[in-house]
């Protein structure tokens, strides 16, 4: 809209063009934005100290006649003015940074747009050209570290897995904690839509939209903001808008980057010596009576495996044998531009990233074609369509005894990944092949998507607009996996084999009607008005069969199963219809005040809670404005904001308040069975925030500052209240406890140096402070879960998150530090100190407590922009401080061979407890093959909770973009290339793979927990754009 | 022009927004609860939903037989695997929250609840069936409040039966949650009386024939293990005796290869009362947890020890259900995977009403000597002379081991059981179980077993 407006502005300046002053000389140029690198036209160039000007035509040229001593000043809206000396110059290039302060920036709301210096909500904005270069899969992922409050993990490093993203903290224990997402105005279906188990590796609903396709992201954070969304706005919605055409000559793009991913980190495990070692130590004492040094690698390996046919030069690294480095590579066209009355944006992409573990990777092909259209002078319409294709394949990661991943960490180093004969061995009792399920395995989903939405909007008089739309989300997702018997111990084994095939569709309709109002009134009133209706419908159809004996290997689809053994088809739905409202004042641009409203019916509430109402309102005061403030010129914009509103969650179950009697089936007969209580008074859960938050720009923009201060208190919990199974039930939905998160967030932006033409450097900011705290639960009762049943806990007055087990003091030194109490059942030296917390002499369950939690004290995101000439630099840091991650996995990666689990250890384990004489570091047990007296070194104790801080250089951009004549000789509109690196450096004192991690994926309640997963990789690669 | 336009527009979002059914989606795959009892189809639809809920892996899936044997484990066999819950029971150390001890009190309530459903909608049931329906809702609802009694309460030889503790009896269907639903537990003798009038009345309603599902003869022999439990011999024989004859006058026999009556499709000729598995409902855990991965199962989580293969006789042919493999020795009876997991063999009725006919110092139906030649002849050992009580008790544990008999014999007959060498005695807290923790939270009015705290 800028550049329009300016084009006709620029028609306007040339018609004052034309004094010539014989003793100067034509100096001529193209400007050029830093934000896009494409020529920016309007720009106007001033004589500095004279009226002598000129404007940028189309393609972003000027010509100008100046004298030798002259300096040229060169402003637009939007950006920060530079200044160039004439000197000997006949042509001079320049790129304008964008201006930082701009306060006229528009940021998108719920139905419709403001001001950014009118905005009274709390609202992250974050703009597609911050992340261009950076090779995300999704726009999930490209927001991970942008804006303040919002916290986004990326749990794994499966190409295409669930991500979480949590807005202002964790505000639900059973519904989602994932924000509404709108797309174009449109609600977005979310979520995974897998049926088939992968462990924590999800898959990702949003991944099927481009993010090159994006022209920006909101992220509506407070009440004021969110509540016209109503009932699905408690853990805050994006606002996802798409690249429209502008009314310019047809721009073609070409962007493509390739690169390659390696894991960044390999924590170290046992090779074959010390695994040797470890085996000898825990089975010396009670099974050959001598020390573990006079026990020869036979002797061990003919006592536990009755020998191995392999030679003793096997010593195999299995997790290099699973992982790889793995290509990612994305190719993109988009052409863009109109006229006056028809403005087109057409895209095509093709991204495809392989996985660092065998057999995992993503593509997706997708399309945006975006259209508007003035009929006439009152009608306009816009259309937007994006359709892909995604495939997926996924491994199983996480909590699997068949995943390629898992099971290269415990996978036992004597053991060669293939037989003489070249069949896969079998490296322990417990796991199969890792090699053999990375490869043999076919995981592979389809995600076909449509999202089309239409708006028309017609203006009734000046100001007053009425707007219909109507929109559908298409998701079309399919799954197939077959496993194989051709190799010993796969799940299939006794199966022959073993086939899936499983749909899922999920369609969205909503048809919306409202209007839109505005009108500036004399005396400095103005008022703008929002008021509509609106009506979503979802129906889901899903399906699922499965086979088994298939006559080979090379038959992997149902067809050719000798049995189908399995197989459904269901249909759910959900409806909602909508009331909403807005209406913003404001008094001199200097008192501003707002406050919105939405009703929802959703069929997902009981009838006696059919309809719920989500209120806001905020108002700002602009202190800047104030005539007491007009000498000051310290500040360029100062605004003090608060609100308060209600928000809503319904993803509470889309039939849980009925009383329901489900079909079953008894050897082939169908039979019924009561499975539901009902609830009639079922309702949203509840969320009340309040917000206050300070605006400032200081030094002409400078360095701004925005800070919020949140209150989130979340009431109504879905809960499955526990009633007496006596009664044939287990519980019923209710609205039972409460949840709540504050904090602080800041967004600190400086510029730090523009020199014009020469070196810009400008610094970006967020940091978040929440403190998540579970308020009430069901008559206070905790509530336990997790590996064990008890490893993590749900407690009154301690966060979401939070783990529960032993505190290990160490390792008993010697024998005379083991109470007697104690050794009374066997525990001696070298075993694990668990802390008696009740003092009864014993180590039971009792004794747990509280052990951590995968809370942050705060997180954020640093950004550092720098420019000279034509060469750019971004280095993009995000971190996390406080929060403590538990590897779960502990008592097997450093179980020291408890219960007979010859699973491989870490290296760590060489610090162990050998002797009195030789305890170690004191923190590692014996290795011993029965420490069951002593819980067998369980995985729930401060043993194995860890800081989880890190800090980490995710992304850094470093680009070139070639000078004007080169680009006039190569007959192209500009050049960039650029080189990008992703997790290039990680400082943390996480001994594991990855700090950023949870194997539970985007589990509401179980964070912050490793347990085989699959890690993140550092990926390089290297670009180049291109426009014609 | 305009107007049209305005009037079009306004005219589409009306369309959309008068279909006003998007509110009252409807489930699709249940019903609301009024409409489940409302017919004779219904129902026994209900009726199936009860037998669906028993053979769940929680109770006759599985688990029931599970438990028996781990807390009767003796040195005889080991619990291996990773599961807790299992090596609580096998330790003698069972935690409140131990999740099997909850999934079962739940599940055996959830099939108590379904029989309760069926029993308040006899009305609606055609006449002719009305008896046989009656009939096998009582079989479940009694057969859920025996298993339930022999785990979660002291067993019935210890005495004091109408002070101790049994589980609570809920005879009505839950139709929402008021003060009633806070039930207190019944006593020993009260449970124990429920059981015996609803398996009495089931046994007078039900057919000799009812394909898979309860019939007279399958109730007969669940009677029978409740009057040993109750130590009401002369009951017990009777009701041996009667569920003998009836099965035997419709097909059933011993299967003459001893193997053969395991890892069977179909029920076997032997089979009294199993359930059914097969690839569509492929829940068994006894054979996932003692079976091993090349068959379909997890790890091999129970190995059988030297001990227990000792007591065989040189020439047993029950020794053939053993195999080693991984590392250890295994038992043959749960190998297979889709196969029926078997409830009630008709060798276990002989061997019932012999015990019983020697303490009673009868011969109702046989002589316990003949029986007991019976069982021995079927696994290739030589006919006994004479046999005294100990050797049919003997008899009984090796032709039912691991079958899910194992703690209960021992209670029954104030027996022992020892894991290395600490011994229980029957009466033991330790090997029953405790009333589940979510129990306790949900139900102030229950109270914690013996030895549980709280």
């Amino acid at each position: 809209m800028r550049k329009v407006l300016l084009i006709i502005l620029s028609l306007f300046a040339f018609s004052f063009h034309g004094e010539v002053w014989a003793q100067q000389r034509q100096v001529t140029g193209t400007v050029i934005s830093a934000e896009d690198n494409l020529p920016l036209p309007g720009v106007n160039i001033r004589i500095k100290g004279t009226t002598r000007g000129a404007i940028t035509d189309i393609d972003g040229k000027y010509s100008i006649q100046a004298s030798e001593n002259e300096t040229l000043v060169y402003s637009f809206v939007g950006f920060l003015s530079q200044e160039a000396a004439v000197g000997n110059r006949s042509s001079i290039d320049i790129t304008l940074q964008l201006d930082s302060k701009t306060l006229s920036e528009v940021v998108v709301v719920g139905y419709g747009s403001v001001e950014k210096k009118e905005l009274t909500g709390s609202v992250g904005q974050l703009n597609a050209a911050i992340i261009k270069d950076v090779p995300a899969l999704g726009i999930d992922q490209a927001l991970q570290g942008r804006i303040a409050g919002v916290q986004i993990t990326q749990n794994a490093g499966t190409p295409g897995a669930g991500i979480s993203v949590r807005v202002r903290g964790s505000s639900s224990i059973s519904a989602s904690n994932q924000p509404l997402f709108v797309i174009d105005g449109v609600p977005m279906t979310t979520g995974d839509p897998s049926q088939l188990g992968f462990g924590g590796q999800s898959s990702n609903a949003l991944a099927d939209l481009n993010p090159n396709d994006i022209e920006s992201m909101e992220v509506l954070k407070d009440a004021a903001a969110a509540a016209i969304y109503g009932s699905r706005a408690a853990n805050g919605v994006v606002l996802i808008t798409t690249k429209r055409g502008a009314d310019q000559k047809t721009q073609v793009n070409l962007n493509v980057y390739g690169g390659t991913q390696q894991l960044w980190n390999e924590p170290r495990f046992l090779d074959r010596d010390g695994y040797l070692d470890l085996f000898k130590d825990a089975f010396s004492e009670d099974f050959f009576g001598v020390p573990s040094s006079e026990i020869s690698d036979e002797e061990i390996l003919d006592f536990y495996y009755g020998g191995l046919p392999y030679g003793d030069d096997v010593n195999t690294n299995w997790v290099r044998e699973v992982t790889r480095s793995a290509p990612i590579q994305n190719y993109e066209l988009s052409i863009s531009g109109g006229n006056e009355r028809t403005k087109y944006y057409i895209s095509g992409n093709y991204f495809d990233q392989q996985g660092t573990v065998i057999n995992s990777s993503y593509s997706r092909m997708s399309t945006r074609f975006n259209l508007d259209h003035k009929i006439n002078d009152r009608f306009e319409i816009s259309f937007n369509s994006g359709i892909s294709r995604a495939v997926q394949n996924r491994i199983v990661s996480d909590n699997t005894l068949n995943g390629p991943f898992a099971n290269s960490l415990a996978a036992s180093p004597l053991w060669p990944v293939f037989e003489e004969n070249g069949s896969y061995t079998r490296p322990q009792f417990f796991y199969s092949n890792p090699v053999a399920e990375g490869t043999e395995n076919d995981d592979e989903n389809q995600s076909i998507r449509i999202f089309t939405n239409a708006l028309a909007k017609y203006k009734v008089t000046e100001g007053l607009n009425f707007n219909v739309r109507v929109g559908a989300d298409v998701l079309n997702f399919s799954e197939r996996r077959y496993t194989p018997d051709n190799y010993p111990g796969s799940s299939s084994t006794a199966e022959g084999g073993s086939g899936s095939f499983s749909t899922n569709n999920p369609i969205k309709w909503v048809a919306e009607a409202f209007i839109d109002y505005s009108k500036v009134f004399e005396g400095g009133h103005s008022l703008n008005l929002v008021a509509g209706h609106n009506r979503e419908e979802n129906l889901i159809s899903s399906s699922f069969v499965r086979g088994i004996q298939f006559p080979g290997d090379r038959f992997r689809y149902i067809g050719a199963a000798a049995l189908v053994n399995e197989g459904s088809n269901n249909f759910v739905g959900w409806g909602l219809e909508s009331y909403f409202g807005r209406v913003n004042y404001s008094f001199k641009e200097r008192y501003l005040f707002s406050s919105s409203f939405r009703a929802d019916a959703s069929s997902r509430f009981g009838p006696n809670n059919r309809w719920g109402y989500f209120p806001s309102v905020s108002a700002g005061w602009r202190i800047n404005e104030e005539a007491f403030m007009s000498d000051l010129d310290l500040f360029s914009d100062l605004k003090l904001r608060g609100s308060f509103g209600l928000t809503g969650n319904q993803e509470i179950g889309n039939f849980s308040w009925r009383g329901l009697v489900g079909a079953g089936n008894y050897l082939g007969s169908p039979s019924i069975v009561p499975v539901q209580l009902g609830n009639p008074d079922l309702k949203w859960e509840n969320t009340a925030q309040t917000d206050i938050g300070l605006d400032m720009g200081l030094f002409n923009g400078r360095l701004t500052l925005v800070a919020d201060y949140y209150y989130k208190k979340t009431t109504d919990l879905l809960f499955a209240r526990p009633i007496p199974t006596q009664n044939g039930y287990g519980s019923y939905q209710s609205n039972i406890g409460s949840v709540e998160n504050k904090g602080w967030e800041f967004t600190v932006s400086t510029v730090n140096i523009d020199r014009p033409n020469g070196l810009n450097w400008r610094t970006d900011l967020n940091l978040t402070f929440n403190r998540n705290k579970i308020l009430e639960l069901y008559e206070g009762e905790d509530v336990f879960y997790g590996f064990g049943g008890n490893s993590l806990v749900l407690r009154e007055g301690f966060p979401i998150g939070t783990f529960y087990g032993l505190i290990a003091d160490g390792v008993f030194a010697t024998q005379a530090d083991v109470p007697d109490s104690r050794q009374a059942f066997g525990i001696r030296a070298g075993d694990m100190n668990y802390r008696d917390i009740n003092g009864d002499g014993i180590i039971t369950d009792d004794d747990f407590t509280v052990i951590g939690n995968a809370q942050p004290k705060f997180f954020g995101g640093f950004t550092n922009t720098f420019s000279y000439k034509g060469f750019d630099a971004q280095i993009f840091m995000q971190f996390s401080y406080g929060n403590e991650i538990w590897n779960a996995a502990g008592s097997f990666q450093e179980g020291m061979f408890a219960n007979f689990f010859d699973d491989n250890n870490r290296a760590t384990v060489e610090n162990r407890w050998r002797s009195e004489d030789n305890p170690g570091n004191g923190q590692v047990p014996r290795a011993a093959w029965d420490v069951s007296a002593n819980r067998n070194n369980q995985s729930n104790t401060t043993r194995f909770i860890e800081d989880g801080s890190y800090l980490r250089v995710k992304n850094l951009v470093i680009g070139y973009r070639l000078p004007q004549q080169t680009l006039e000789r190569l007959k192209l509109r500009s050049v960039r290339f650029y080189a990008q690196a992703q997790n290039l450096l990680t400082f943390t004192n996480y001994s594991g793979f990855d700090p950023e991690v949870n194997f539970a994926g985007t589990s509401n309640t179980t964070i912050g927990v490793d347990f085989y997963t699959f890690p993140q990789p550092r990926t390089y690669t290297f670009g180049v754009n291109i426009g014609f | 022009m305009k107007k049209y336009i305005i009037t079009g527009l306004i005219g589409l979002t009306a369309v959309f927004s008068s279909c006003d059914d998007q509110l009252f989606i409807s489930p699709q795959q249940s019903i609301d609860q009024s409409l489940a009892l409302n017919s004779d189809a219904n129902v026994k639809s209900v009726l199936l939903g009860a037998y669906a809920e028993m053979r769940s892996t929680s109770l006759y899936g599985g688990r029931l037989q599970l438990y028996s044997e781990m807390l009767g484990a003796n040195n005889e066999v080991r619990w291996e695997g990773t599961f807790n819950q299992p090596r609580e029971m096998f330790n003698k150390q069972i935690f409140v929250n131990n999740s099997f001890v909850e999934g079962t009190w739940a599940a055996a309530y959830r099939a108590i609840n379904v029989a309760n459903n069926v029993l308040s909608a006899l009305d609606v049931v055609n006449e002719s069936d009305r008896g046989r329906v009656e009939g096998e809702a009582l079989f479940i609802r009694g057969s859920m409040y025996f298993e339930l009694i022999k785990l979660y309460a002291q067993p019935y030889t210890s005495g004091n039966v109408s002070s101790n503790l049994g589980v609570p009896l809920v005879l009505q269907p839950t139709r929402q949650i008021d003060e009633e639903s806070f039930v207190s537990r019944n006593t020993v003798e009260e449970v124990y009386q429920q059981i015996l009038n609803d398996l009495n009345r089931a046994e007078s309603l039900l057919p000799a024939v009812n394909s898979f599902l309860a019939r007279n003869y399958v109730v007969s022999a669940q009677l029978s293990r409740v009057y040993l439990q109750m130590e009401r011999f002369g009951d017990a024989r009777d009701a041996a005796n009667r569920a003998i004859n009836t099965a035997t006058t419709n097909g059933k026999s011993l299967v003459p290869v001893f193997m053969n009556a395991f890892n069977t499709d179909n029920d076997s000729q032997e089979d009294l009362f199993t359930i059914q598995v097969n690839t569509q409902d492929p829940a068994n855990d006894m054979f996932l947890f003692y079976s091993l991965p090349q068959f379909g199962a997890r790890g091999g989580d129970v190995a059988i020890l030297s001990q227990h293969i000792a007591q065989y006789e040189a020439d047993d042919d029950r020794l053939d259900q053993f195999f080693f493999d991984a590392g250890e020795e295994r038992t043959a009876k749960w190998r297979d995977q889709f196969k029926n997991v078997k409830v009630m063999r008709l060798a276990e009725l002989y061997l019932t009403r012999a015990e019983a006919n020697l303490r009673a110092s009868t011969t109702t139906g046989a002589t316990p000597l003949e029986d007991i030649n019976r069982v021995r002849a079927r696994v290739g050992l030589p006919a006994l002379t004479t046999v005294t009580l100990e050797q049919i008790l003997r008899e009984r544990k090796l032709e039912l081991a691991h079958e899910g008999h194992a703690i209960h014999d021992v209670k029954r007959t104030r027996g022992s059981v020892t894991e290395g060498n600490t011994t229980y005695q029957f009466n033991d807290p330790r090997m029953v179980f405790p009333i589940p923790q979510r129990e306790m939270d949900a139900n102030p009015n229950l109270v914690q077993n013996q030895g549980y705290g709280g």
